[in-house]
Formats: C-alpha cells, sequence, structure tokens
C-alpha cells in the first residue's frame, strides 16, 4: 500500500474541506472496509483519506416527518436491526441483513455500501488496464463474464455490487450531497451513473463531495416490500443477482410497484416492464410469472450469463408472491 | 541383556504411496512388538482424546513458523512475473535498492518466465509494507510471447507450446482383459465426458519459511509436511548455490512447532527456503517469507482438473464388462504427470476388461501438485456419476449395482488379495444411516421448489498401509513420565496425539504422562505426512520403540525372578515371566533399580507384507436440496462410512472425516482456479471469487467407522483416514442432485449458473 496522510474529520465542513478536486489527491473512507482493500491491492492510491467517521452526528436513524433520515455513517448492522426500517422499508432491512459477513455489517456503512466499487474481477487486478482504470478495453466482453451485466452494459460491463442501493431503489430516496459549496438532495435513482456516460465511475459524487445522509419516504401500511438475494455461497458473498420489490396493495391488487434487479446492471437497474406488468393485476401466481418473465425480457446477456435472466425470472416472481 | 544378532540386518521393501511403488532399503527392526488383535480390551488406543494442541490452536497461542519474529529478523516477498509467458530482458534492481528500509534485493536471472507468479526475484526490508512497496519498483523489461492458460485451447493443434515441447504429456495406460471385447458382450454401454475443475490447496497457514543463516547454524523454522523431504531437498539447493561454504547435514536444522495444514502443497522444499536462506547471508540477518493468499492461488501447486471420456459396457443383470477412459488433466508449467484418473476405474469394481489412458497437459499456469487424494476425487466423480447412468439404463439400484460389481481382490478381482476389504459393512450401514430406501425412485420426482434427493459414491484409495523406516525414541524417566521422540510433523491431523495414545498403551500408563517431541530434523528420521501414511507409519514405530525401551529393563526383572531374559514379555508396560503371568514387574518399577537417570531406547518399522494390496475403503451417501428457483444446491446430510483399519483416536479421526467432507462439498459446489484466455491470469486469486464453503453450509455429517482391524499391515491394523474422505464426496453429491431434481451436471463444480441451465432444458425437454 501507497503511504498515504489520514485526516480525521471533526465536522462536514473541515470533511470537505480537506478533499480535492482529482480522486487521486483525496478518497473518502467510512467504514472503510473495500477501500482499505482497493488501496492494498494499488487500485487506488490516494495521497490523503479523509475519515467520515469521526465526524459528529452523521450516524443514527430518525424520523423527520415521513421521512426515515439514515445518516451517512450510520452501520449497515444498525440498517438492519433497526425497528422502524424493519416496519416500514422492509426490502431495505432485508438487503443490509444480506450483506457480507456480521464483522463487515458492523464496520461497514450504509454510504459506503452505496458507494462502494465494482467487484469486477478485471476492474480489480491492477495489471489489467480495463476501461475503469482508464485503458480503452472491457475485458469481460471476451473474458469471463459469469457475473458481469445483462441490462445496461457497455462500453463497461460491471455489475452495481451494492444490496442496500437496489432495497433504496425501490423507496422514494433522497440523498443529500455536500461540498465546499453547500448541500443539494438528489433523488436516488439520479445519483448512479451508466459507463455510457462515466465508465471510470458509478456516480454523480464528484472527488470533493460527501454524502452527508439518506432519506426515505416512509410508505403507508398498504406498502409492502421484500428483497431476495442470490448469492453462490450462504456467507460473505455478493449478489450474483438479486431483486428488491414494492407494491401497494388494495386486497390482492397491485395499485403501485417497484421492482428493482441487483447485480443485473452497472447500476441498481428499475424493471418498469415487470412493474407494468403488476399495477392493476390481482396478484396470482401467473400474473408474478409475467412479471418475471418481463424483468428480463430485453436483456442483453453475454457470452457467460445467460443464466442470469432464468435467475431473474424465477427471483421476480417469488418475491412478488412472497408479498401477497 | 539378550545376546540375539546385534547386527541390524537390512532388507529391500517396496512403499508404496498414494498408487506410486518405490524400493527403499530399511534396517528391519530387532523387535517386533507383537500385534494387538481384535479382541484385545485397550485403555488408550481407540479411545478418544482431543488433539494435544487444541487448546494451544484455539486461544491463539501455538506458534506456527511465521509466528517466530526475532529481534533484526527482516520481511522476505518475492518479485513474481505479472506475464503468462515471456523472456526477460532486463530486471533493474536500482530502484528498490534505494528505497526506505530496504536491507538486499536479488534477481534469480531467469531468462523466462512461463506464468503468472514464477518467481524472478526477491527483496529483504525491515518491514513487510517496506518489503512489499520495494518488489513494485522492480523493473522487469518482459518480452511477451503467445501463451496457453486453459486446457481446451493447449489441446489444439496452433496452441503455443508451453514448454517447446508438445503440451501433451507422455500418457499413462494401464488395461487388462479385451475391452472390445468386453463391450462386445455387453447389453447397455453408457458413456459421458466429464470435466472437473483446478481445485487450489488452500491450508490456513500458508506457506512460510524463517531462516537465519547464523555462524554454526542454517536453522529454518518451515511449514512442511515432510521434514526430512524438505531438510534433504533445502540442504542440495543450499550446496549448489554455496558451494564454497562448508554446509554439512548437521549444520542445517530445521524446525516447526505447528504446521497449518498442507492438503499435498507442502510436500517437500516449497521454494521459499533457500531465497530466506540468500536473503538471511546476504543481510546477516534472520528472514521471513510468508507468502500472501494471493500467491498461495498462483504459485503453492493446485489439483488439476480433468476431462474425462468415460465408457461402460455391462451385462442387462448389471455385471460390468468393460470400462473404457481417456483422460486429461493440465499440469501447469511444469513437466509433471497427469494426475492419476484411473483408480475408479481399475480398481473399484469387478470388471476383467478395462482399458484407461490419461496424460497431462502443459500450460501457462501454476503448476499442479498433489492434493489431498490425488487424483481421486476426479476419477470418483466421473465413474460413479456414470454408475448411476447406468443404473438408471438398467432400471437397477444405484447400491444394488455396486453390490453386484463387488471387487474380493484387487485390479477388479484380478488381482492380489486385499489386506482386508470392510466395504460391505460401509456400504450396509451408511444406506441405513442416510435412509437409502427413501430417495426418489425416480430422479426429480419430488414436488415444490425445493427438491431433495439423495446419492451415493464408492471410494478406494492407494493407502499402501504405511510407509517402513521410521524411527522413534523414548525416554523413560524414574518419576514414571516418558518422552517419546520423533522427527515426524504434525500438520494438524493429530499425529502427535495418536503416537502419545500408542506409547501410553503398550506402556500401561495414562495418556497424559507421555510428552511427544516431534518437527525438528534433529531428532530420528520420522515420516512424512502425505498419503493418509503418518499413522500407520508412525505408530507401529512407537511400539518397536517402547518394546526394545522396555527390553532394556529385562536384565532387572529377570535377575529378580532368577529367569532368563529370553523367558520375558512386556505387555501394557509390565515385564513379566511368558509361562507364568503373575510373576513379574511394571517398568516404573523395574527402573527405580537401575543407576541411570533414564532409559532411552529406540524402534523402527518394518516392512509391508508384499503378498497383499492394503487399500482404504469406503461409502459416501448424502442428501441434497436443490432450490430450483436460484438453482443453489445445498446438503443436508452426509455420511461418510470408512473402513479404515483400527481407529487409534475416533474423535481425531471423525475431525479429519469432517474436514474432507467439508473441503469436497465446496470443491464440489463453489471452488474453481478462472484463467483469463485474454490476459493469461487468474480472475479469482483471492477468498471473494474463489468461493469457498462458509461453514454454515457444512451439513450434519455422521460418520461411521468399520469394525475391521487390518490383520496383516501393521501390529495395529491401522490403514489410513486423511484423504479417502474427500474421495466420494463429488460423486455422492452429484448424484443426489440427479436423484432431487433429474439434472445430470458433468461438469463440476455444479454451480447455480449450471443447475439453471440443466433445469431449463429439462423443462424445455419435457414440454
Amino acid at each position: 500500500m501507497k503511504n498515504f496522510a489520514l485526516v480525521n474529520a471533526r465536522t462536514l465542513e473541515d470533511a470537505v474541506s480537506s478533499l480535492g478536486t482529482e480522486w487521486n489527491e483525496a478518497v473518502v473512507m467510512s467504514g472503510g472496509t473495500d477501500l482499505l482493500g482497493e488501496m492494498k491491492r494499488y487500485i487506488q492510491s490516494p495521497e490523503k483519506v479523509v475519515n467520515l467517521k469521526t465526524v459528529n452526528g452523521l450516524e443514527g436513524t430518525r424520523s423527520e416527518g415521513e421521512n426515515v433520515v439514515i445518516g451517512a455513517e450510520t452501520k449497515i448492522a444498525d440498517v438492519a436491526s433497526e425497528n422502524t426500517i424493519r416496519e416500514h422499508l422492509t426490502a431495505l432491512s432485508m438487503a443490509a441483513e444480506s450483506v457480507a459477513s456480521p464483522q463487515i455489517r458492523n464496520m461497514g456503512t450504509i454510504s459506503g455500501n452505496i458507494c462502494q466499487r465494482p467487484r469486477c474481477w478485471y476492474f480489480r487486478d491492477t495489471e489489467v488496464p480495463c476501461m475503469k482504470k482508464g485503458g480503452i478495453r472491457c475485458y469481460s466482453v471476451a473474458g469471463v463474464n459469469t457475473y458481469h451485466a445483462i441490462y445496461g452494459g457497455g462500453p463497461c460491463h460491471i455489475v452495481h455490487p451494492s444490496d442496500t442501493a437496489v432495497a433504496l431503489m425501490a423507496f422514494d430516496t433522497t440523498l443529500t450531497i455536500v461540498d465546499k459549496y453547500g448541500t443539494k438532495d438528489v433523488p436516488f435513482d439520479e445519483f448512479f451513473v451508466l459507463p455510457e456516460d462515466d465508465a471510470s465511475r458509478e456516480n454523480i459524487l464528484k472527488p470533493y463531495q460527501v454524502i452527508s445522509r439518506i432519506s426515505v419516504k416512509a410508505p403507508d401500511d398498504n406498502v409492502k416490500s421484500t428483497f431476495i438475494k442470490v448469492q453462490e455461497r450462504e456467507a460473505w458473498d455478493f449478489a450474483v443477482a438479486s431483486v428488491a420489490v414494492s407494491m401497494r396493495l388494495e386486497g390482492n391488487t397491485c395499485r403501485e410497484a417497484k421492482v428493482v434487479l441487483g447485480a443485473a446492471a452497472p447500476v441498481p437497474w428499475r424493471s418498469e416492464a415487470a412493474e407494468n406488468a403488476l399495477v392493476g393485476k390481482n396478484i396470482t401466481e401467473s400474473v408474478a410469472e409475467a412479471a418475471g418473465e418481463a424483468s428480463v425480457a430485453d436483456s442483453t446477456p453475454m457470452t457467460d450469463n445467460k443464466y442470469k435472466t432464468e435467475l431473474f425470472s424465477n427471483i421476480v416472481k417469488r418475491a412478488v408472491l412472497e408479498l401477497v | 541383556m539378550s545376546t540375539n544378532n546385534r547386527f541390524p540386518r537390512r532388507i529391500k521393501t517396496v512403499v508404496e504411496a498414494e498408487g506410486d511403488y518405490r524400493v527403499i532399503e530399511i534396517e528391519l527392526p530387532e523387535h517386533e512388538a507383537p500385534p494387538i488383535s481384535q479382541q484385545a480390551k485397550l485403555n488408550v488406543v481407540g479411545h478418544e482424546f482431543p488433539r494435544r494442541e487444541a487448546a494451544e490452536k484455539v486461544t491463539g497461542t501455538a506458534k506456527y513458523s511465521g509466528d517466530y519474529r526475532p529481534a533484526g529478523m527482516l520481511y522476505g516477498k518475492l518479485v513474481r512475473s505479472t506475464k503468462p509467458s515471456a523472456l526477460i530482458r532486463e530486471v533493474d534492481l536500482s530502484e528498490a535498492e534505494r528505497m526506505p528500509g530496504v536491507k538486499a534485493v536479488l534477481s534469480l536471472n531467469r531468462d523466462r518466465v512461463n506464468y503468472v507468479g514464477d518467481v524472478i526475484g526477491a527483496v529483504a526490508a525491515e518491514t513487510e509494507e517496506q518489503a512489499e512497496d520495494a518488489v513494485r519498483s522492480v523493473k522487469v523489461v518482459y518480452e511477451e510471447e503467445r501463451f496457453v492458460v486453459n486446457m481446451d485451447r493447449a489441446m489444439r493443434d496452433n496452441a503455443p507450446k508451453v514448454l517447446g515441447q508438445e503440451n501433451l504429456g507422455r500418457p499413462v495406460e494401464f488395461s487388462r482383459g479385451d475391452v472390445q471385447a468386453g463391450f462386445s458382450q455387453a447389453d447397455v454401454t453408457v458413456e459421458g465426458e466429464y470435466k472437473t475443475q483446478i481445485e487450489i490447496h488452500n491450508p490456513i497457514e500458508p506457506s512460510t519459511s524463517m531462516v537465519t543463516w547464523g555462524e554454526d547454524e542454517i536453522l529454518l523454522y518451515d511449514a512442511t509436511q515432510t521434514i526430512d523431504l524438505t531438510h534433504g531437498g533445502v540442504i542440495r539447493a543450499l550446496n549448489a548455490l554455496f558451494p564454497d561454504e562448508d554446509i554439512t547435514e548437521n549444520n542445517v536444522r530445521l524446525h516447526m512447532d505447528h504446521v497449518g495444514g498442507g492438503f499435498g502443497c507442502k510436500i517437500g522444499p516449497c521454494g521459499l527456503e533457500t531465497i530466506a536462506a540468500r536473503l538471511s547471508k546476504t543481510t546477516n540477518s534472520p528472514v521471513l517469507i510468508m507468502i500472501s493468499r494471493e500467491e498461495n492461488s498462483l504459485d503453492q501447486g493446485n489439483r488439476p482438473d480433468s476431462l474425462q471420456k468415460l465408457k461402460i459396457g455391462a451385462k442387462r443383470s448389471g455385471e460390468l464388462t468393460a470400462i473404457e477412459l481417456e483422460g486429461y488433466s493440465s499440469v501447469g508449467a511444469a513437466s509433471r504427470g497427469s494426475d492419476n484418473l484411473a483408480p475408479a476405474g481399475r480398481e473399484m469394481y469387478k470388471c476383467p476388461n478395462v482399458q484407461l489412458k490419461y496424460q497431462g497437459v502443459f500450460l501457462n499456469a501454476g503448476r499442479s501438485r498433489a492434493c489431498r487424494g490425488p487424483g481421486h476425487p476426479q476419477s470418483f466423480f466421473a465413474f460413479e456419476s456414470l454408475m448411476d447412468d447406468l443404473a438408471e439404463e438398467l432400471n437397477i439400484d444405484p447400491l444394488e449395482l455396486r453390490l453386484k460389481n463387488y471387487a474380493e481382490t484387487s485390479d477388479g478381482d484380478t488381482g492380489r488379495p486385499y489386506s482386508s476389504k470392510g466395504l460391505m459393512e460401509c456400504y450396509e450401514k451408511g444406506a441405513e444411516a442416510i435412509g437409502w430406501s427413501g430417495r426418489n425412485k425416480k430422479a426429480g420426482d419430488s414436488a415444490g421448489e425445493k427438491k431433495r434427493g439423495i446419492g451415493m459414491s464408492s471410494l478406494l484409495w492407494m493407502g499402501g498401509g504405511g510407509i517402513p523406516g521410521s524411527v522413534v525414541e523414548v525416554d523413560l524417566f524414574k518419576d514414571g513420565s516418558v518422552n517419546i521422540r520423533s522427527g515426524v510433523q504434525e500438520i494438524g491431523t493429530g499425529t502427535t496425539t495418536v503416537m502419545a495414545q500408542v506409547a501410553a498403551e503398550d506402556l500401561g500408563i495414562s495418556y497424559d504422562d507421555v510428552k511427544v517431541q516431534s518437527g525438528d530434523s534433529s531428532y530420528p528420521p520420522g515420516t512424512p505426512s502425505y498419503g493418509s501414511l503418518a499413522t500407520a507409519s508412525i505408530c507401529p514405530s512407537v511400539r518397536n520403540a517402547v518394546t526394545e525401551t522396555l527390553r532394556k529393563l529385562y536384565p532387572v526383572v529377570a535377575q529378580r525372578y532368577n529367569v532368563s531374559e529370553d523367558e520375558l514379555e512386556a505387555v501394557n508396560g509390565v515385564i513379566r515371566v511368558k509361562d507364568n503371568p503373575s510373576r513379574g514387574m511394571h517398568y516404573k518399577d523395574a527402573i527405580q533399580n537401575v543407576s541411570e537417570s533414564k532409559i532411552t531406547g529406540s524402534g523402527r518399522r518394518g516392512p509391508n507384507p508384499r503378498e497383499y494390496v492394503g487399500y482404504v475403503f469406503g461409502a459416501h451417501f448424502c442428501e441434497v436440496e436443490v432450490d430450483i428457483i436460484t438453482g443453489r444446491t445445498k446438503v443436508l446430510k452426509f455420511v461418510a462410512a470408512h473402513d479404515s483399519g483400527r481407529i487409534v483416536n475416533p474423535m481425531t479421526c471423525r475431525n479429519q472425516v469432517h474436514g474432507a467432507v467439508v473441503q469436497g462439498i465446496s470443491y464440489t459446489l463453489m471452488e474453481q482456479r478462472i484463467m483469463d484466455n485474454r490476459t493469461g491470469r487468474m480472475a479469482n486469486p483471492n477468498y471473494l471469487d474463489y468461493k469457498i464453503l462458509p461453514i454454515n453450509e457444512a451439513p450434519e455429517i455422521e460418520v461411521i467407522f468399520s469394525s475391521n482391524i487390518d490383520p496383516v499391515l501393521n501390529s495395529l491394523g491401522i490403514k489410513g483416514i486423511g484423504e479417502p474422505p474427500r474421495i466420494g464426496v463429488a460423486g455422492a453429491v452429484a448424484n443426489a442432485i440427479y436423484n432431487a431434481s433429474g439434472v445430470r451436471v458433468r461438469d463440476l463444480p455444479i454451480t447455480p449458473e449450471k443447475m439453471l441451465n440443466g433445469l431449463k432444458a429439462r423443462k424445455e425437454g419435457s414440454s
């Protein structure tokens, strides 16, 4: 690991004033569980690491009007166990519970989980000059792409690694971003960027910005949500495929739906086709199955990941049926 | 003292390890401890004792070779190739030499590299981080060449030649009878093409060597499975490197207290020893090299993959008439033979006509090495999968088919007799324990989204019964305490625990009174920890050592009872008159009559009987649940029934089986080395992407040991356990998956991807 300066920020102002305008100047550390690995592997070698854990007031969950506000530094374990989240944002609680291992959940934070870098093995190999690291090629195209994107890929084909982001996308979520110029709220679905817009990053954050909080509108009691994650082993694994579904139900009839696919695309992927297959329908097994099929209907799998279409189709169906 | 022939008698004998035969010359034991009979009532042997080092290990106080960090010690790191095949034009060490904390940088003067991870040079620095930074500062100018990193491509005509010769190694062939005639006699022929993946050895302790090149002694703390082999290899290497130094065998000492597993990747020198020694000599400081998990993935060996084209012919009755195999396994960038892909076809069942051929394939990738049961898990996965296909074709219960072809003697009923074979009991008890009769009569024939099924596999291991020649020394102290000593290594299998048990049994004392000294090249030659042979090799030596040592007290007892020494025997520590056992005394009493402070003796292991084949047998059964929505398989219950001869310590023995079963499930369902064809690099040299089964997915494991005690192999009737419980796992799980889901996967590992593809094909096929 390259030597670096560590800044233990006391306030948000402190933090943002320590940041630079280039990624190699300074990076933000939240839980640090991914950052440390990246630095050890020389994927990132910043001059300075700005620690947000030392900033007061960024940790914890509270209600503000109709919103559940989660501080950026709230531990993933706390997101998983928090009663309000369990009750009203069930999919988020389940997604947080599914992250990695207890150790990582106790270190890792919600904002860090959303902003973690992709697990693509070509990206993670320093010796491979892939597009995400400034190269000209995505090595997954002619390489081993078992875990890569079936949606939104090109020119880079990573999948977004976060579980909690998939669940947050199934709700009405807003992020608060702070920089030295001020504070702004960004709708969650405008936060992530596709490689066609910027292959080097996964979201709109600039090197000089940090997330301070995540605000989720608490849905009423008619909205139910769930999260399913398929991983190759039962602990300490990223999703091969995941899905978060939230539905407003009147009796058995779906009035509103959000279906978000994880590990399907370089961003958490809303499937409007699946949502359209549900809204207005009485939820039966065949409707759920149709939603599953719709969720992959226009996907573009690569050479090794066609199985993911079967998998998403299956888990979307299972998730929908779990809610009725 | 007896004045019998005092000159050691030497004989040539055959050592069999992992199916290889080697002739060695050994000194015969002067006095062999008499065999312990099946009926003997034992106080210590056969009883359960936790491993001697268990408390130390679980409390973190056990010291491994990498835990010795003397003052002034430097950290060594290796400079490794980042290219799969290249000529080396230049290695520039100058920047690295100027880095902070760096004390030595050396180049191995390689002119080419053959795989990513191939060693080019090394550095030593005051901290690990400094050493790592220095490694990155070494500038290597490569001239890249064409390469090939996967077996399918290496077998193509136009493939780059990895070692400058054909990529196919010399084939190994075995045949008996007339295989064509066998197939023409068959009513049914089944065939299949099977693939297995590359498995990386992942011992919990990575390969480590800490070397101090001192004035009087070169001291190595080394993680090895073979003290003797490693010690000898290091001395040869150092003498070749430093012909002007007077490096004699007695001034190179290898020591270790604990080894955190090996599974085959710590057999012989690991390559770190000589580099650490060179760095230590140059810097005049102790140097530790402990490799990273990534380095372990690239360059410490692996179980090779395989491609097996297998064909079996049988009569309608189920009787096998012919077996044919064409096999390949990639061995990496090393001129090494293929893993043995023949054992199941050659040996498991009665069959007169067999033709088996297999060969290695060279790749620009880290070399294969022996890996827990070399060849056998691959061979039995393919063979036992096809046996189940045959059973279905013949409409015979799979277990019934195996019983119909039960071989009473070796080489499929055509060879020498087995020393013992307790397999029938394993089949019976295993089938009962898993609830065999409750399995789906038709594959995939269970309702719901989570489908359950039961499968099985036979297994055998060419154990051989133990390696002759190992020596143990015994010290009997006057206070009744005992030391036993041998240059064996405790690699986490419980070797030193069973040694103490055997000594305690024969001395008639408590287990706690025996201390075991091991892990040092200055002790008498021990036995390697490989081939599932350590217990069967060293425990008879312990017995003979106890026998010899007690004989030194015979004069005391002979005088006391006024008999000749020839009239005496020692039973459980009591030296007594053979014809009148009431006349005798315990050695603890006898020893009070000698003037020395302790009595020391030694004994050695004798040869194995040549007229028998000493193999280990077993049967594996399991129940799985396949989630057809996610394609995931969960093993719910595993029954491992083993005929390993006498079980010296059921607790440590079960422990071995548990470890192997979990490792085997991991291999079957998730582990695989993934090589990228474009870059020639391993895609997953880490524990996130190279998936290993987490412990929460370990099933309930029931271990059954047959009542068989081998009557001829050694005086304890031990056969061996280390590797056999790996061998049937993949076959049993694959067969259970088929029974559950109707999907036959012939390509390991059986991932959700393959299951979903199979389930989809099955759905489309049936609709």
